[in-house]
């Protein structure tokens, strides 16, 4: 029973990845590229080298935290659409400190950059959580809405009063050196990667062992029965958004001081950290080990697509596009009880199902 | 007159799980024909499977003989098979026309794709008027009241000439006064010629209406007789399938003593439309007390029970709990007094279904370090507790670590029971504690309630079953538009003075209190 | 033509894209399906219109394309969402970050930032409605609009009548209200949520070519900008009936025309005044919910 489901929820998220390869293939096709090439290196680059391994854990680092940041409120029941905004707001701000406060030692640096990223990822989630607990607004239009607002807002401090001036493009100064992460020898990984494993460790440890994870669930599955048995649910929705916009916050902070060191107009990528952290929780189920196999999956996919331009003429938005089509399928359960079809196969299979990882 | 429906071998299966086992029904046309059985005999499966909105596993349908061969309940209906619903069917911000109209909408006489709702309002007080109903056909829906809404439903069907009325427990939601009126309606479609089947399990409307009585227990039917030749004993003998006790045996002798543990004074609180629901209601609980609230269902039971079990906020009034205030607390703090809750909607407010028993068993006592070590969960002694509790209440579960989903109502409602009373509280508040569940696990609830009693704890039960509150309270207080409208003593009053307070009528000999 | 007027015809000129989505969208939402997918069919619209502007100059064959297009969202949308029973939310989601993904990967392919029609002259698009233009002051406010404009005015009546006045509007609204009353009829609530949907659809396709063809001749990526979403607040706000919605849709409209005209006098700090409509709108929402539920006892909102 209990490993038949858990097979199902593996190929309900495998299947919607695999349909996404393939209509990408498709577009691939319809432009006149060869689809196994370019899935080939992508792939290749970007998980079966080392230089290419370590740049997809390296991507992997946000993510991991962008997707628990989504996962933490998704499992709530609530839509936290914010955190493209908070993880951008908490990487500008982690910048400024980076570039203007001239503090020297490494290590204080960053943890100054560090508590102010993630303390205005929790001031800019308090907008959606406070209207949300105290005047029922719903939270996924005014967080998806804020997103717009913190993009103008940034969009006109970088090209306007902290512009780096002497930069023939709009950004922000560049970072101290005290306050970027040193990398690894000659790869790109750089102690943010463990930082945001040991953070991600720790969540899942909150998650499954403390009130902290039974809360999630149970206001998750019923607020009613939430508040009836004490779980002071307002009070708990409010947390819960704050959480996730301090890990947003968090996690551009550490993406200024491990990847981009300048707050630019791209800062958070072709497809953006925070809806990215949307697929990968989806894709994961939500579940910490879900989340971590995910986000190496689609960082290996993004670090795969800048080689597939350098090699074909593939544009690498073909990543976004293929976000979208998993994103797409995802909100469909292929595999459930009613169709009977895993029922089938494991008939066929004798009573061997362990789940196929 | 002849047979009008019949049934061969009507089969309904979900899963492994057998809801109506070969039925053969029989209805004569023109009768009043009564369906009675236990909660979750199989009784709406089979008006279901009647009126198409389920599909039979096997087995056939006859309608005047011929095998219906209609699929949906719009056929069912062009074909004179009429349903009124146990919870009705109706859209609240419509009218009362719109409603009796819905899907048979009457278009405008030159521009067709409009709907012309002049014609249909006339249309409606015609029909209103044809049938001695009293309805107003612009009132919105939501405005009016579960008896009014009721009349909608039949109208909706009596407008579509439906030959056969089904009305799936009618009488639950209504005042008896109401009910009587409901019975009398019925019978004045009988001499109009309509075929009426009533499922209920309230034998005494049984006798009091229907032509012949179908018996459904566990899926099968178990005995067709003649009204007139059986009566309620034997109908429930047949019901239940042994001699049961129509009361719990209950000799009003708890340790009460004078002291009080519990007072509630002029609580007041008001819905979302900002109508007062909850006005400003009295009572104290003295320790070994049970102290019950009976009432038609909607009359601001279910927000006294919200106000007082910390989901809802009083705009007025207190409530003191040994000598201290405890208003508008929430229910975490309640918990830590010693008050247990046994809420209205067990699955909604009492359990978790997708959570673990387990998960479920410690629900309320998270925030307190009971089940923690160190502040993190000690899964071993939640473990342990949690099949203390599966023992000690004989609780049937199929599988420890699956979901409370796995459970049946009875047993569901044992684990809420079983948590609640383990924290060995003083106060119980127990509001429909043995709504849906079976005969057998209602004598195990309504004993651990009189146990409670019995050893000196204070209870304030709420149900809208009559019966229960009578047999089981040492006080009942009568809930009428979100007032305590008299309080009466179960061993001196009858139910027709319980009734008339119910439906918001004084009698003389009831005390009054007035505030 | 003065301030006042000024401001006025620019708010009806910046309401058209969010009425037309209010419009579409409250379909749905009566129908009892969020649709956050309003943003992405949005630009869907904005780029076929534009892209087929590329190759034709032809009008009816531009507005049949962006239709079509958007059509097809909508059925994929419908038939996900209402067939498949899938999470409406994450459907939305989806169209809206795939809709401008294929757009960057085909101005990616053919080598180019955005897309410019360049025989398009707006002011060709415009224009004056006999009667209307001849009334004093509101004459030069509702008149001398392009097509879409005057698509999106009348849509506020045919919304109305559509809604309460036929079958479809009444079952729309019952299976979004009550749907077991629905079924127990026989009213078959797959396909009018579907039809629902489509409508929507359909009117984010004129809304998205009104924003980019209509007006410039030009689509650039994101260019909606969040309009699909403050058109769901407007439809929250006024609880999905035409008239109340499409007030809120002025509302932010007059909020856009403001910052525009009023940047004039404000210099570089202008840039933010872009923010004015999306604060509104939460603002807005905030205050409309908290009327709302002035009288809610409950303490949690479920």
């Amino acid at each position: 029973m209990k490993s038949n489901e858990t097979l199902r929820n593996i190929l309900n998220s495998v299947l919607p990845v695999l349909l996404a390869l393939l209509i990408g293939a498709i577009l691939i096709l319809a432009i006149g590229e060869n689809p196994l090439e370019a899935y080939g290196i992508m792939f290749g680059k970007s998980l079966f080298t080392l230089r290419g391994l370590t740049n997809t854990l390296h991507a992997a680092g946000p993510l991991l935290l962008t997707g628990a940041a989504i996962a933490i409120t998704f499992r709530a029941g609530l839509f936290n659409m914010g955190v493209e905004g908070q993880l951008l707001i908490g990487g500008f701000m982690a910048g400024l400190v980076g570039a203007y406060l001239h503090i020297g030692n490494p290590l204080l640096h960053k943890l100054v950059a560090f508590a102010v990223g993630a303390s205005v990822g929790v001031l800019f989630a308090l907008i959606p959580a406070l209207l949300r607990a105290y005047f029922r607004v719903d939270e996924m239009v005014v967080t998806l809405t804020l997103n717009y607002v913190m993009m103008t807002i940034l969009e006109y401090l970088s090209s306007g009063p902290f512009r780096d001036q002497g930069a023939g493009y709009v950004t922000t100064p560049t970072i101290d050196s005290s306050a970027m992460f040193t990398r690894f020898g000659s790869t790109r990984l750089t102690p943010f990667f463990l930082i945001a494993l040991l953070l991600f460790g720790i969540l899942w440890f909150l998650n499954t062992k403390t009130e902290f994870g039974y809360k999630i669930e149970a206001i998750g599955k019923n607020p009613e029965f939430s508040e009836a048995t004490g779980l002071r649910v307002r009070k708990s929705i409010i947390m819960l958004i704050l959480v996730s916009g301090a890990i947003a916050g968090f996690a551009g902070a550490g993406h200024m001081m491990s990847q981009e060191y300048k707050y630019t107009l791209s800062f958070s990528g072709v497809t953006g950290l925070g809806w990215d952290g949307m697929l990968v929780s989806l894709l994961g189920s939500h579940s910490p080990l879900g989340i971590i196999i995910s986000s190496i999956f689609y960082s290996a996919l993004k670090t795969g697509a800048d080689n597939i331009n350098m090699y074909t003429s593939i544009p690498k938005e073909i990543v976004a596009v293929i976000e979208g089509i998993i994103i797409l399928f995802l909100s469909i359960r292929f595999l459930n009880e009613r169709f009977g079809l895993l029922e089938k196969l494991s008939k066929k299979k004798g009573e061997k199902n362990e789940p196929a990882l | 007159m002849g047979t009008i429906l019949q049934t061969k071998d009507l089969t309904k299966k979900f899963g492994d799980f057998t809801a109506n086992d070969k039925i053969n029904l029989t209805v004569e046309e023109g009768e009043i024909k009564a369906i009675v059985g236990e909660n979750g005999a199989g009784k709406s499966t089979l008006m279901n499977m009647l009126y198409r909105q389920l599909e039979p596993t096997s087995g056939e349908i006859y309608l005047r003989g011929q095998p219906i061969e209609f699929n949906s309940p719009r056929d069912a209906i062009q074909h004179g098979i009429g349903m009124v619903h146990q919870h009705f069917m109706l859209v609240p911000s419509f009218k009362v026309y719109e409603n009796i109209l819905l899907g048979t909408e009457l278009a405008h006489d030159k521009l067709r794709f409009l709907v012309d709702h002049k014609k249909e309002q006339q249309e409606c007080a015609e029909l209103i008027k044809r049938y001695g109903f009293d309805l107003d056909v612009n009132e919105v829906v939501e405005n009016l009241s579960v008896g009014q809404q009721q009349k909608i439903e039949i109208l909706k069907m009596l407008y579509r000439n439906v030959d056969i009325l089904i009305l799936d427990e009618p009488t639950s939601v209504l005042t008896p006064q109401e009910v009587d009126e409901l019975l009398l309606q019925l019978k004045e479609l009988k001499a109009q010629g309509k075929t009426i089947i009533l499922i209920t399990h309230k034998l005494r409307e049984v006798m009091q209406v229907s032509d012949s009585v179908t018996v459904i227990k566990k899926g099968q039917i178990i005995g067709n007789v003649k009204t007139s030749e059986t009566n309620e004993a034997e109908l429930a003998q047949m019901m239940v399938g042994r001699k049961v006790l129509l009361t719990v045996q209950n000799d009003h002798i708890g340790q009460e003593s004078p002291e009080v543990i519990y007072t509630v004074n002029d609580l007041t609180t008001n819905n979302t439309y900002g109508n007062i629901v909850v006005d400003h209601v009295s009572f104290e609980i003295k320790k070994g007390e049970i102290y019950g609230i009976a009432g038609v269902e909607g009359n601001g039971q279910s927000e006294l029970v919200k106000l007082l079990s910390g989901m809802m906020e009083a705009t007025g009034g207190t409530v003191h709990y040994k000598g201290e205030e405890i208003t508008n607390l929430w229910a975490d703090e309640l918990r830590k007094l010693g008050i247990a809750i046994i809420p209205e909607d067990r699955y909604a407010q009492g359990l978790c279904k997708e959570m673990s028993l387990s998960a479920n068993s410690i629900a309320g006592s998270t925030t307190s370090d009971a089940f923690k070590k160190n502040g993190i969960f000690d899964f071993k002694r939640i473990r342990q507790h949690c099949q203390e509790l599966i023992d000690h209440y004989q609780i049937r579960i199929a599988e420890f670590d699956g979901n409370v989903s796995q459970l049946s109502g009875g047993n569901a409602q044992k684990l809420i029971i079983a948590r609640e009373m383990n924290r060995q509280p003083d106060l119980l508040i127990a509001s429909q504690p043995t709504r849906g569940v079976d005969i057998g696990a209602i004598e195990f609830i309504h004993q651990q309630i009189l146990d409670f009693r019995n050893s000196g704890g204070a209870v304030l039960l709420i149900s809208s079953e009559l019966s229960e509150v009578m047999s089981l309270s040492d006080r009942i207080g009568v809930m009428y538009k979100g007032k305590i409208l008299g309080e009466v003593d179960p061993l001196e009053t009858s139910e027709t003075e319980i009734g008339l307070l119910m439906a918001g009528t004084i009698p003389q000999e009831a005390v009054v209190y007035e505030k | 033509m003065n301030l006042l007027s000024r401001i006025l015809y620019d708010m009806v000129y910046h309401t058209t894209p969010i009425l037309l989505c209010v419009l579409g969208g409250l379909f749905a939402y009566k129908a009892g399906v969020l649709n956050i997918a309003l943003e992405g069919m949005m630009l869907a619209g904005s780029f076929i219109a534009v892209f087929v502007a590329l190759h034709t100059q032809n009008t009816l064959l531009i507005y049949l394309s962006a239709l079509l297009v958007c059509g097809v969202i909508g059925l994929v949308f419908a038939y996900l969402a209402v067939k498949k029973k899938g999470n409406v939310i994450i459907i939305g989601l989806a169209i809206n970050m795939l809709v401008p993904a294929i757009a960057s990967f085909i101005l990616q392919y053919m080598g180019v930032p955005n897309l410019t029609a360049k025989w398009v002259n707006p002011v060709n698009f415009r224009f004056d409605i006999p009667l209307i233009k001849d009334i004093p002051f509101l004459g030069s406010i509702l008149s001398g609009h392009p097509l879409g404009t005057y698509i999106g005015l009348l849509m506020i009546f045919v919304a109305s009548v559509v809604l309460y006045k036929t079958r479809f509007g009444i079952y729309t609204r019952v299976i979004g209200e009550s749907p077991n009353a629905a079924t127990s009829l026989g009213i078959q609530a797959n396909k009018y949520a579907t039809w629902a949907i489509l409508i929507g659809a359909l009117c984010c396709a004129v809304a998205g070519l009104n924003l980019s063809y209509e007006r410039l001749g030009i689509f650039t990526n994101g260019m909606t900008a969040g309009r699909g979403f403050i058109a769901i607040a407007a439809i929250y706000c006024g609880k999905g009936k035409p008239v109340q919605s499409a007030m809120y849709a002025f509302i932010f409209g007059l909020a856009r025309s403001l910052a525009i005209n009023l940047s004039v006098f404000a210099g570089p700090i202008s840039a933010l005044f872009d923010i004015i409509p999306y604060l509104l709108m939460i603002a807005i929402l905030a205050i409309n919910s908290a009327y709302e539920i002035r009288n809610y006892r409950m303490r949690t909102y479920w």
